[in-house]
C-alpha cells in the first residue's frame, strides 16, 4: 500500500494496533472476564493494582479491569449503532439534497442548520430528557445530534462532484437521475464518507463518555468509561488510578480511531494517483 | 555573445527533484542559455520540458523537494547561485522581476492592490509614502488602468484576468529591473487580451531598456516577439539560435515536429457539403440566466446567448469561434439539450429537441454526442476505460456481446487497443482525450459537438488528436459543431465558421471567405491578434 | 459590503425562528404533565386542572408556542421550578462565568494555533512539523473531563499550587477568583488548540502552494513578512469559521468542565435542570444557547471579509 507521506504508514499501523486491541478486548470479554463487573466486594474496596486485581478495584470492590472490558463493549456498541444511524440517514439525505438542489435543498439546509445551532451535548441532553435514560435513547439522541453534520459534509462532497463533466457525460449518454446518482456520484463520494464514518465514530465515543460522566448516559451499575471517571472523583487523592485508567481507555481508543482514519483518508484520496 | 556582454548567463544548470521517499530524478540537464541587455529571448517547450523550473531556478524559487544540483547563474557577471538568501532577496524584484501565469492566483486576494504594489518599492528603494503612491499611480496609468486611484484601494478579485496581468506587470516594472522573466504570462487569457498584454509588455520593456526572457509553449508568440529562441525537450536543450532561423529551418527532429504541429490550412480539398440536408437548425435561440434576486430586488435576467441563428448540414464541420464568455460553450450545451432555451428553438432532424418524448429523447441521445474539453474531469475516475466508452450504448439496441465488440473496435480506431481495463488516472492527457472521442463516436452519431477538445493539450499532442478527429469525421461522416477560440485550428479543420461575441453571432460563412475577407470589426481584431508562423 | 451585512442579518431570522420551534417541541415532547410535575405526585385532580388552566396548557399548541415565544422575546423565560427564581436572571448570571472561561480559552487556543500551525506548515516535514502534528493528534484524543481531572491531580493535589474545587465570585476576591479559573481555562485551551492547530496548518499548507506566495518571494520579501502579511490572512479565514463553530459547541461542552471543577456556569445549570426535571430552566438554556450560537456565527461571518475580501462580492 502506497502512502504519500511515510509517517502515515506509521499512523496506520498504530491505529490498527490500537483498534485491534480494542476489538480483541471486547471479543475476549464475551467469553471471559477476571471478575463479574458488577459484583460488589466490600472487603477489597479501593485496592491498588495488584496480582489479584490487575487494575485495582473501585469503591465498591468491583474489579476495574472487568468493568473496563464491559465498558468497552457497551460504549463501542452504542457508538457503532449511533454512527451507522447517522451515516446512513445523513448520507442519503445529503446525496438527495446535494444533487437535486432547488427549494428542497434550501429548506432542508435551513432546518439542518437550526439543529446545528444547538450544541451536540446540549441537544443530546435535551433529547435524553425527552426519551428517558437507557441505552436505546442514548443511541437515538446521539444519532440525531450528529445527523446534521453528516448531511452537511456529504452534501458538500456531492456538490463539488455535481459540476464535473463526467456527470454531464452521463446525461449525454441518456442516463436517468437515479442511475447517475447511484453509479457516478456515490462511488466518487464513498471515500469521504468512509473517512467521515471514522470521525463520527470517534465523536460518538467521546460524547457518550461525556454524557455518562455527567450522569445522563449509561446508567449505573452498568459501567461506561465515562461514569467510571465520574464516580472516581471523590477518591482522587487516595485512589488516583481510578481516575487514570478509564480516561486512558478513552484516549487510546480515540487515538487509534483518529490515526486509522488519517491513514485511511490518505489511501482513499484519488488525487494520489494523478 | 561573449560572456561579458550578456546580462544573464546560465551555464550547465542542473535541477533535480529529490522526494523524501523515492529516487532523485533530474528535471533539467545542463542547460546553458544567455540573454543580453535589452534583448527579448524565448525559452520554448511543452509540459515536462523543464522550462518553468529553469525560470524559477534563476531566483531560487523552486518548490519544496526540487533543487539546483549544479551550474552557475551569472547576472551581470556575478554568480547569484552562490549568494546567501538575504543577498539573493536584494536581487529579487529589484534586478530581476518575474511575471507569473495564473492571473487569478498570482495576486494576494486578501490585500489591496496598493499595498501589494508598494511592498517592493518600500523594501528595495526605501521611498516615502507619497513618492511610492505617485509612482504607483503613474505606473498603473502606463499599463492602461483607467482609474488608478480607485485601483489602489481595490482588491484583486474586482478585476478581470487581463486587468490583473496588467497590474502584475505594473508591480514588477515599478522596480525597474534589468531582466524580466515572464512565465507563460498570457496562456490563461483569451486571444484578444493575450495580444494586448504582450504588446504592452514588449512596449514597456523596450521603453525602460529591460531584457525579457519569455517562457512559453506558443511558437506563434515566439515568432512574433522573440529575437532568439532556446528549445527544450524533456529537460534537454536541443536547439537554439535566431528565431527566424530556428522556426523556418529547424535542424533537430523535435523542433521540426513542434513547428509542424502548428495547425495550418489543410491542402486536401474537403468534400462539398453545401448541398446536403440541414441536420441541426438553431432558430433565434436565447439563453438567459436569472440572477438570484437580492433581498429587495426582483430577479434580473442576464442574457448569455442572444438571438442566435445557425445551421449545420450533415457531414459538415462548423466552427464556433469566440473568446471566453462569448456564450459559445453555453450554446454547445444547449444543442445537446443540457441547457434549456429561454426562447427560440433548436431543431435536430426537423424535430424541436425541447419537445421530445422519452423514446425520441433516447434516439436523439444516440445520434448526438459531446466531446469535452477537460481531459481530467470528463471521465469518471472510478470507472474503467471500456465501461466509460460503453456508457452511451446502454440505451442502444443490441446484445451485450455486440456492444463489447463495438467498444474494442472503437478502442482500436483511436489507437488505444488493449487499454480497456485501465483507469483514467493511469493515462496521459492526450490518451484521455482519445477516450473522450471514442466515447463520442461509439454510438455512430450523426452530430458531434466538440467543446474545445484540444485546448488543454500540448502542441504535439494537439496535432495528433486533431488529426485523429479529422480522420474519424471523414470516415464516419458525422456533422461537427467545433467550439474553439483558436483560429488556426479553425483554418485547418472547418468548412464553415461562425464568430461569436457577447452572445451574438457577428459573422458567419465559409472559412476561407470569413478569414480572407472579414466584414466585422471583431473578426478583424481576432485575426490580427492570432500570431501566425512564418512560411 | 453593506449588502453582504444586510443579507447575513436577514438570513439569521428564519434560523432563530426554527431554533425556537425546535426548543419548544423538545420540551413539549417530554412525557408527563407539567402541571402534575409542579404540584407533585399526590396533588388532587382539581388543583392540577386549575393549574393547567392557569398555565394555559389547554390552549392549542400553536397558541402556546406563540405565547411562549412572545414572552421569551421580551426576556421573560418563566421561573425555575426548583428555586422559583426568574430563569432569565439565572441564565445571565451563570452565562457571565461560562463566557469568561470559554472566551479566554478560545482566545488563547487560537493564538497558539496560529503560531503552531503557521510554523508547522512553513517547516513542513521537519522535526518541528512532526512535533506539532504529533502533539495535536494526542490532544485530539483526550477527553476534556479526563484532562481536567489529570491537571487537577497534578497541579492541585500533588503539587498543591492551585485550588481544586470551588469558586469565588470576582466581586468578592479577584485574585482567588482568577486562581480558581486557571485550571479550567488551561484544560479548555489545551483541548481546543488541537483541532484549531490542525486546521490552521492545513490551510497554511494550501496557501503556501499558491502562486501569490511565490510572487511575494520573487519581490524579495523576507520570509517573516511573507508569512505574516501574505500567508496568515488567507490561511486564517477557514480557521476563523472553525473558531466560531468551536465557541458555539463550547456553549454546551463547557458543562463537562464546569462539572469537573464545580463551577456555577451555564452548562451546569442546564444539566442540573435536566436531572431535576426543571423544564423552564432547560427550555430557557436551550433557547439562549441557540441564540448565542447564531450570534457568534454572525459575528464570525461579519469579520470574515477582513481576511477574505472575496466573500462580499457576488
Amino acid at each position: 500500500m502506497r502512502f504519500t507521506r511515510p509517517h502515515l504508514r506509521l499512523n496506520g499501523i498504530i491505529g490498527c494496533i490500537l483498534v485491534g486491541i480494542l476489538l480483541l478486548t471486547i471479543a475476549v470479554g464475551y467469553v471471559w472476564m477476571p471478575y463479574n463487573p458488577i459484583a460488589i466486594d466490600l472487603d477489597h474496596t479501593l485496592s491498588h493494582p495488584s496480582a489479584a486485581h490487575w487494575l485495582g478495584s473501585d469503591e465498591f470492590g468491583r474489579d476495574v479491569l472487568s468493568r473496563a472490558m464491559l465498558g468497552a463493549r457497551i460504549s463501542t456498541t452504542i457508538a457503532l449503532e449511533a454512527t451507522f444511524g447517522a451515516i446512513i440517514l445523513g448520507a442519503s439525505l445529503g446525496i438527495v439534497t446535494g444533487f437535486l438542489r432547488g427549494w428542497t435543498d434550501r429548506c432542508l439546509m435551513m432546518i439542518n442548520d437550526s439543529i446545528l445551532a444547538l450544541p451536540g451535548i446540549l441537544l443530546a441532553l435535551g433529547l435524553i430528557a425527552v426519551l428517558g435514560s437507557g441505552q436505546a435513547s442514548i443511541v437515538l439522541a446521539l444519532t440525531i445530534a450528529y445527523l446534521p453534520s453528516v448531511v452537511r459534509v456529504v452534501r458538500g462532497a456531492v456538490m463539488s462532484i455535481r459540476e464535473r463533466e463526467y456527470i454531464e457525460a452521463s446525461r449525454v449518454a441518456g442516463d436517468g437521475t437515479l442511475y447517475t446518482m447511484f453509479h457516478h456520484v456515490l462511488p466518487n463520494i464513498l471515500p469521504p464518507i468512509v473517512v467521515l464514518t471514522t470521525s463520527v465514530f470517534g465523536w460518538v465515543v467521546l460524547s457518550e463518555s461525556a454524557l455518562s460522566f455527567l450522569g445522563v448516559g449509561v446508567p449505573p451499575p452498568a459501567p461506561s468509561w465515562g461514569n467510571m471517571l465520574s464516580s472516581a472523583r471523590p477518591y482522587m487523592e487516595n485512589a488516583s488510578w481510578l481516575s487514570i485508567v478509564p480516561g486512558l481507555c478513552i484516549a487510546l481508543t480515540l487515538l487509534g480511531i483518529n490515526f486509522f482514519g488519517d491513514a485511511l483518508r490518505d489511501l482513499l484520496d484519488p488525487r494520489r494517483d494523478a | 555573445m561573449s560572456e561579458s556582454a550578456s546580462l544573464l548567463n546560465i551555464q550547465d544548470l542542473r535541477i533535480e527533484i529529490a522526494p523524501r521517499h523515492g529516487t532523485p530524478r533530474t528535471l533539467l540537464h545542463d542547460l546553458t542559455i544567455d540573454v543580453a541587455a535589452k534583448e527579448f529571448v524565448a525559452l520554448v517547450g511543452e509540459s515536462g520540458s523543464g522550462k518553468t523550473m529553469a525560470a524559477r531556478a534563476i531566483l531560487d524559487l523552486l518548490p519544496p523537494g526540487v533543487r539546483r544540483s549544479a551550474g552557475a547563474i551569472r547576472l551581470d557577471g556575478q554568480d547569484i547561485a552562490k549568494l546567501t538568501l538575504p543577498q539573493l532577496r536584494g536581487i529579487r524584484g529589484s534586478q530581476v522581476g518575474m511575471v507569473f501565469q495564473e492571473p487569478m492566483s498570482s495576486l494576494n486576494p486578501a490585500l489591496t492592490i496598493g499595498l501589494q504594489l508598494a511592498e517592493g518599492l518600500k523594501l528595495h528603494r526605501g521611498l516615502r509614502s507619497e513618492e511610492i503612491r505617485s509612482k504607483c499611480l503613474a505606473m498603473l496609468t502606463q499599463v492602461g488602468i483607467k482609474d488608478p486611484e480607485r485601483c489602489i484601494k481595490s482588491y484583486p478579485h474586482e478585476f478581470s484576468g487581463g486587468m490583473r496581468q496588467r497590474i502584475m506587470l505594473a508591480s514588477v516594472l515599478l522596480l525597474k529591473p534589468k531582466l524580466l522573466i515572464a512565465d507563460e504570462p498570457t496562456t490563461a487569457l483569451d486571444t484578444l487580451r493575450q495580444r494586448e498584454v504582450l504588446e504592452l509588455m514588449v512596449e514597456l520593456a523596450r521603453d525602460s531598456g529591460v531584457a525579457t526572457l519569455l517562457i512559453t509553449h506558443d511558437l506563434g508568440l515566439v515568432s512574433r516577439y522573440a529575437e532568439r529562441v532556446f528549445v527544450l525537450e524533456k529537460g534537454h536543450l536541443i536547439e537554439n539560435g535566431e528565431t527566424q532561423q530556428v522556426l523556418t529551418r529547424p535542424t533537430h527532429s523535435y523542433t521540426k515536429r513542434l513547428v509542424e504541429s502548428r495547425p495550418k490550412r489543410s491542402l486536401t480539398p474537403r468534400t462539398d457539403t453545401s448541398q446536403s440536408e440541414v441536420l441541426l437548425q438553431i432558430d433565434k435561440a436565447c439563453i438567459a440566466y436569472s440572477e438570484r434576486p437580492g433581498l429587495f430586488g426582483t430577479a434580473t435576467l442576464k442574457p448569455v446567448v442572444h438571438d442566435v441563428d445557425l445551421s449545420v448540414r450533415a457531414g459538415q464541420i462548423l466552427a464556433l469561434v469566440g473568446a471566453s464568455g462569448s456564450g459559445k460553450t453555453t450554446l454547445g450545451r444547449a444543442v445537446m439539450g443540457l441547457k434549456t432555451l429561454t426562447s427560440g428553438a433548436i431543431r435536430f432532424d426537423g424535430k424541436d429537441i425541447g419537445d421530445l418524448n422519452t423514446a425520441e429523447t433516447r434516439r436523439f441521445r444516440a445520434q448526438a454526442q459531446l466531446i469535452f474539453q477537460d481531459p481530467f474531469f470528463s471521465l469518471d475516475p472510478r470507472w474503467r476505460v471500456e465501461d466509460i466508452i460503453a456508457a452511451p450504448l446502454r440505451h442502444a439496441p443490441g446484445t451485450a456481446t455486440a456492444h463489447r465488440h463495438r467498444v474494442s473496435e472503437v478502442l482500436e480506431e483511436v489507437g488505444l487497443a488493449g487499454y480497456g481495463e485501465r483507469y483514467p488516472h493511469q493515462m496521459s492527457g492526450g490518451q484521455r482525450q482519445r477516450i473522450t472521442i471514442a466515447r463520442a463516436i461509439v454510438s455512430k452519431p450523426r452530430l458531434v459537438v466538440a467543446d474545445e477538445p484540444v485546448s488543454a493539450l500540448d502542441m504535439t499532442i494537439q496535432a495528433q488528436v486533431l488529426a485523429l478527429l479529422e480522420r474519424l469525421q471523414a470516415e464516419y461522416g458525422f456533422a461537427c459543431l467545433f467550439i474553439t477560440h483558436d483560429l488556426a485550428v479553425v483554418e485547418q479543420i472547418a468548412d464553415q465558421v461562425a464568430v461569436m461575441s457577447d452572445g451574438r453571432i457577428v459573422e458567419r460563412g465559409p472559412t476561407e471567405v470569413v478569414f480572407g475577407y472579414p466584414q466585422h470589426d471583431y473578426t478583424r481584431a481576432l485575426l490580427a491578434a492570432t500570431p501566425r508562423l512564418p512560411g | 459590503m453593506v449588502q453582504y451585512v444586510a443579507k447575513r442579518l436577514l438570513l439569521t431570522l428564519p434560523t432563530l425562528l426554527l431554533v425556537s420551534l425546535i426548543v419548544f417541541s423538545i420540551i413539549r415532547l417530554v412525557p408527563g404533565d407539567p402541571a402534575q410535575v409542579l404540584l407533585g405526585e399526590d396533588a388532587d385532580k382539581a388543583s392540577v386542572a386549575q393549574l393547567r388552566q392557569e398555565m394555559g396548557l389547554n390552549r392549542p399548541l400553536i397558541v402556546q408556542y406563540l405565547h411562549w415565544l412572545g414572552h421569551s422575546v421580551r426576556g421573560d423565560l418563566g421561573n425555575s421550578i426548583s428555586t422559583g427564581e426568574p430563569v432569565s436572571g439565572m441564565i445571565v448570571q451563570r452565562f457571565q462565568l461560562s463566557a469568561v472561561v470559554a472566551l479566554t480559552a478560545v482566545f488563547l487556543a487560537t493564538s497558539i494555533a496560529i503560531c503552531a500551525g503557521l510554523i508547522a506548515a512553513w517547516k513542513r516535514d521537519t522535526g518541528v512539523d512532526f512535533a506539532v502534528v504529533g502533539a495535536a493528534s494526542l490532544v485530539l484524543a483526550l477527553p476534556s473531563f479526563w484532562l481536567g481531572l489529570l491537571l487537577m491531580l497534578v497541579f492541585g493535589l500533588k503539587f498543591g499550587w492551585l485550588p481544586v474545587v470551588g469558586y469565588v465570585p470576582f466581586s468578592e476576591d479577584a485574585v482567588q477568583w482568577a486562581l480558581f479559573l486557571i485550571l479550567p481555562v488551561l484544560t479548555l485551551t489545551i483541548i481546543e488548540s488541537g483541532v484549531l492547530t490542525r486546521m490552521m496548518r492545513s490551510s497554511s499548507l494550501d496557501v503556501l502552494k499558491m502562486e501569490y506566495i511565490t510572487h511575494a518571494r520573487a519581490k524579495g520579501l523576507s520570509e517573516m513578512r511573507v508569512l505574516t502579511r501574505h500567508v496568515f490572512p488567507n490561511a486564517f479565514a477557514p480557521t476563523l469559521t472553525l473558531v466560531g463553530l468551536t465557541l458555539g459547541q463550547l456553549l454546551g461542552g463547557i458543562a463537562v468542565i464546569e462539572t469537573v471543577f464545580t463551577l456555577p456556569g451555564l452548562g451546569r445549570l442546564m444539566v442540573d435542570g435536566i436531572l431535576a426535571r426543571d423544564y423552564p430552566v432547560v427550555q430557557g438554556c436551550l433557547l439562549f444557547t441557540g441564540l448565542a450560537y447564531v450570534v457568534i456565527n454572525l459575528i464570525v461571518d461579519l469579520c470574515y471579509p477582513l481576511f477574505d475580501p472575496r466573500v462580499t462580492a457576488n
